[in-house]
């Protein structure tokens, strides 16, 4: 055995010195010893590497032996320690050993053999460990243990007997040589003498074990033993064998099965540390899931595919009155949602899905599908009965093939958000009223001293009118700016999407820009646009972003550039074109273009009078009109935005509607749908007194057929007719794609809450009870026609 | 009442709204303007004044601005001048509610003063376009 490097750490000097002279009187003078006085001492040499073992003092200064332990492990996980303490205390020892060391022994207990005997189970249960366990043997290694050389030959010539050159025989004369083998050479098996000097193979076995756990053991004796054999095999030998019996054959019996059965119980052991590990684990993600559950705010529920119940959380049983162990495994979500609302929204669903939806649990899960999360707004129902609003969020769980084998549902009560959305919406338009009427006096004002009185002013005052006037400007455009957002986002912009005829909308938006272009010393040019180009857009929308976009190519135009409007056809679209010559988008920039307050536009709007918004309404408009925007730009060169809108069917011969400003009848034709006679001449004398073209159509079929000539501007429309009802007919000309239905206003002898309770049912310009006043007639015509209800200004809130 | 407007009464609760109302109508417009601050007594200052049109502002406290067409078309006998309500309420559904209680038009708030008397006269042609098919 080569000499083993020790090192003591220990800051006593004589506890020290005890502990090496100890080691030098070990037999055949083993051990070489090194001291260090203090735990950072220690370390250092730990560090500098050639330990082969450390004794380790408990009780160093600043430090507890546990603690130096652990740094020590830190650094080497496989270095042996044993622990020294001047106080015997089972706590400690307890400690030591849970922190890694191998072994502890109180400093009373100190001399030659003890050391010996430590150290040597120490280095030897730490090179099992560092090495691991066994892989399968080619050959495999016997150890033989047996103070007696005689007896050793002669197993070693009996092993060989059998086996010939399969197996590898070791020697060791004593039990702590043999120790220090195991640790050195890893045997498959260990024939081990009882009667050894010192200790008796029993103490052996047990020191073995302690080194390794698996290793199989043979206990051989001289004499037959009942009691010895009993106490080996409780110590953990594998066989007993007596020598004087022994034969080749059964010695290499005895160990081929002793190899077997320890392989055996080693991968026994190994699988019950995992399954041990992993339930470690699942309890840890089961402790973590409950907490999850236990204290989440929303409500949790997850059913099978049935809906069977199988998970209910805290919050679900707090808001909806129900013990998660009532409902688990008995019942379906059903239990609290309104039967009646349930039945709409599936009828709904299987309308829009085009299968057939039930009218339970299928209709709440419909739409969680794949990877995908539906959410949706519900009625629940407590158990009390008390009624709440919800938002329901399903996921479907999946098998690993994919397949749905339940769902996750959260819910959340939406009473508060839904108060606070409309506290916010009332919020906003009493403010803007508050905010509208200040700013009429104030721009008011302003206007009529700069437009009047510029003259009598001195030019001070005039410039600061000017400036005053100005920031009024900007200060109106962020309030609309905040109502249009405020209602795009609340779904309340209404459009009004007809059949435009294109050149004569680019015109217009030309003509209101020309003033401040011209300002600025920059023209507009636009390009000819065939006259019969239409297409289908609200134009005071079309025109409020067109406005958008030539301001800001105005603005950032210089003095002689000149602003391109155009249009041309693109694939299914028609494309508007605002082209300037100004510095482009940045890069950076371009991502931000249509975000709200975008820098660019903001840019703008500090010079123009504008609020920052105006791009980021202009996308929202056209894409709720179903239009695009985008723009092309390159630093240096110039911008162009375009606006795709899509054209109007064209209706053979039909003339597209013009633009809203006439006030007269002019050439505007009326159809009349009435089957009565006196009462249709009646409606002709007041319409053509008021300049209409009046045509009269006595059944359903002359106005179905009339109305599909698309000559008419508006339609008055009785209700009851001798073989059908005039409402149908409406409701069937606006399922007609081929046609765009003219605004239609009743005239009818019956209220209109009698025919159609839900007014969103049908578009209707007007409903008018006979007898009706022939003045109201014909205002409402000419509301019918112009579209928006005689309002004069293009866009509503200036 | 003629065929021509001259003659314009504004009805606001504010008192800045009514003077830059009326600079704005008398300047630019022409028109000549009687202010009211209220519409409480609407129906003898109409018979009194006989303006030609009446701008009413909708927002106003005690009798509101539908309130006091009311009581126009409630007098006896029911007058028959045209009322335009001015606001800053212009939901399309709202505009849409005052022409049915029986306004002639609508100028939305803050108006643009020196759009004003032509918005005015705008709505002034449209209605008497429907009056002269009424023959009256």
């Amino acid at each position: 055995m080569k000499r083993r490097s020790i090192l003591v750490i220990d800051d006593d000097q004589a506890d020290a010195e005890l502990c090496e002279t100890a080691l030098g009187r070990v037999r055949g003078s083993p051990y070489a010893v090194s001291r260090a006085a203090s735990a950072e001492g220690g370390l250092a040499a730990v560090r500098s590497g050639g330990v082969d073992c450390v004794l380790l003092d408990y009780g160093l200064p600043g430090a507890d032996g546990v603690s130096v332990l652990k740094r020590i492990r830190a650094h080497d996980p496989f270095l042996p320690v044993v622990m020294l303490s001047g106080h015997g205390a089972s706590e400690i020892a307890v400690q030591a050993i849970q922190a890694g060391a191998q072994n502890y022994i109180a400093k009373s207990m100190i001399g030659p053999d003890v050391l010996h005997e430590a150290i040597t189970a120490a280095i030897a249960e730490c090179s099992v460990r560092r090495s691991g366990p066994h892989s399968a043997p080619s050959v495999a290694i016997v150890l033989i243990i047996d103070d007696s050389e005689e007896d050793r030959e002669a197993l070693v010539r009996a092993l060989d007997q059998v086996h010939g050159t399969g197996l590898r025989c070791l020697e060791a004369a004593d039990g702590m040589q043999g120790i220090a083998m195991i640790g050195d050479h890893r045997p498959d098996c260990a024939l081990l003498d009882y009667s050894l000097p010192g200790r008796n193979g029993l103490e052996i076995l047990k020191l073995i074990r302690s080194v390794d756990r698996f290793l199989p053991v043979i206990m051989l004796t001289g004499q037959g033993n009942e009691a010895v054999a009993v106490r080996a095999m409780k110590a953990g030998a594998q066989n007993y064998l007596v020598k004087s019996n022994v034969t080749p054959e059964t010695l290499y019996h005895a160990v081929e099965v002793a190899i077997q059965r320890a392989t055996l119980e080693r991968t026994v052991a190994e699988q019950q540390d995992r399954i041990l590990a992993q339930q470690q684990e699942l309890t840890q993600t089961n402790r973590l899931n409950s907490t999850i559950l236990g204290g989440a705010a929303y409500m949790i529920v997850a059913t099978d595919i049935d809906g069977i119940i199988l998970a209910f959380n805290r919050a679900a049983e707090a808001a909806l009155g129900y013990g998660a162990a009532e409902v688990i495994g008995q019942c379906t979500p059903m239990l609290w949602h309104d039967r009646g609302e349930v039945a709409r929204r599936a009828a709904q669903l299987s309308a829009e899905l085009g299968v057939r939806v039930e009218p339970d649990f299928a209709a709440l899960v419909s739409t969680a599908g794949g990877t995908a999360i539906a959410a949706s707004e519900w009625t629940l129902v407590r158990r009390d009965g008390r009624r709440f609003p919800a938002r329901l969020s399903v996921a479907p769980l999946q098998d690993d093939e994919g397949r749905a084998v339940g769902f996750v549902a959260m819910m959340e009560d939406i009473t508060a958000s839904r108060e606070m959305d409309r506290l916010k919406n009332e919020f906003v338009s009493v403010v803007s009223h508050e905010l509208r009427t200040p700013l009429t006096s104030i721009r008011g004002s302003l206007g009529l001293i700069g437009a009047t009185m510029a003259t009598e002013l001195p030019d001070k005052a005039a410039r600061l009118v000017d400036v005053a006037y100005r920031n009024c400007e900007r200060l109106i455009a962020l309030v609309n700016d905040i109502l249009d957002i405020d209602k795009i986002g609340a779904g309340k912009m209404r459009f009004d999407i007809r059949r435009e005829d294109l050149s004569a909308l680019l015109q217009q938006a030309a003509d209101a820009n020309r003033g401040i272009a011209e300002k600025l010393g920059v023209s507009i040019a636009l390009a000819p646009v065939p006259g019969d180009w239409t297409v289908a857009v609200d134009a005071a929308r079309l025109t409020q972003i067109l406005s958008n976009l030539l301001s800001n190519a105005i603005k950032f135009s210089t003095a002689g550039q000149t602003v391109e409007l155009s249009a041309e056809a693109l694939d299914q679209w028609v494309r508007i074109k605002v082209s300037d010559r100004g510095p482009g988008i940045p890069p950076e920039a371009r991502h931000r273009i249509f975000g709200r307050f975008s820098q660019v536009d903001s840019s703008i709007a500090r010079q123009t009078g504008g609020s920052g918004l105006g791009l980021h309404i202009s996308k929202e408009l056209i894409e709720r009109m179903g239009g695009r925007i985008g723009f092309e730009s390159e630093v240096g060169r110039g911008t162009t935005f375009w606006v795709d809108v899509r054209p109007a069917e064209a209706v053979h011969g039909s003339p597209p509607t013009a633009p809203r400003e006439r006030a007269s009848g002019g050439s505007r034709r009326v159809l009349v749908c009435e089957d009565d006679g006196d009462i249709g001449e009646l409606i002709r004398t007041i319409l053509n007194g008021a300049g209409f073209d009046v045509d009269v159509a006595r059944t359903l079929a002359d106005a179905r057929r009339l109305i599909r000539t698309g000559r008419y501007d508006a339609v008055t429309l009785d209700v009851t007719f001798p073989f059908g009802d005039g409402i149908d007919l409406a409701r069937e000309l606006d399922r007609d794609p081929e046609i765009e239905r003219p605004p239609c206003i009743v005239v009818s002898g019956t209220a209109r809450s009698t025919r159609l309770p839900d007014p969103a049912d049908v578009g209707l310009a007007d409903w008018l009870v006979k007898p009706f006043d022939p003045g109201h007639l014909v205002r409402a015509v000419f509301r019918a026609i112009a579209g928006n209800g005689g309002m004069e200004s293009k866009r509503a809130s200036i | 009442m003629t065929s021509e407007l001259r003659h314009i009464l504004c009805v606001d609760d504010d008192d800045d709204i009514l003077e830059v109302t009326k600079l704005c109508l008398e300047s630019i417009g022409g028109y000549r303007v009687t202010s009211r601050s209220s519409g409480a007594d609407i129906v003898s200052v109409v018979e009194r004044a006989q303006p030609d049109l009446v701008l009413l502002d909708v927002m106003m406290p005690g009798v509101d601005g539908p309130a006091t067409l009311k009581l126009l078309q409630q007098a006896t006998p029911p007058s028959q001048v045209p009322v335009v309500f001015m606001t800053a309420r212009v939901q399309p559904t709202e505009v849409s509610e005052y022409l049915g209680l029986g306004a002639v038009g609508v100028v939305p708030k803050p108006f643009d003063p020196m759009q004003l008397s032509d918005q005015v006269a705008s709505i002034w042609r449209t209605w008497q376009d429907t009056r002269v098919c009424l023959g009256g």
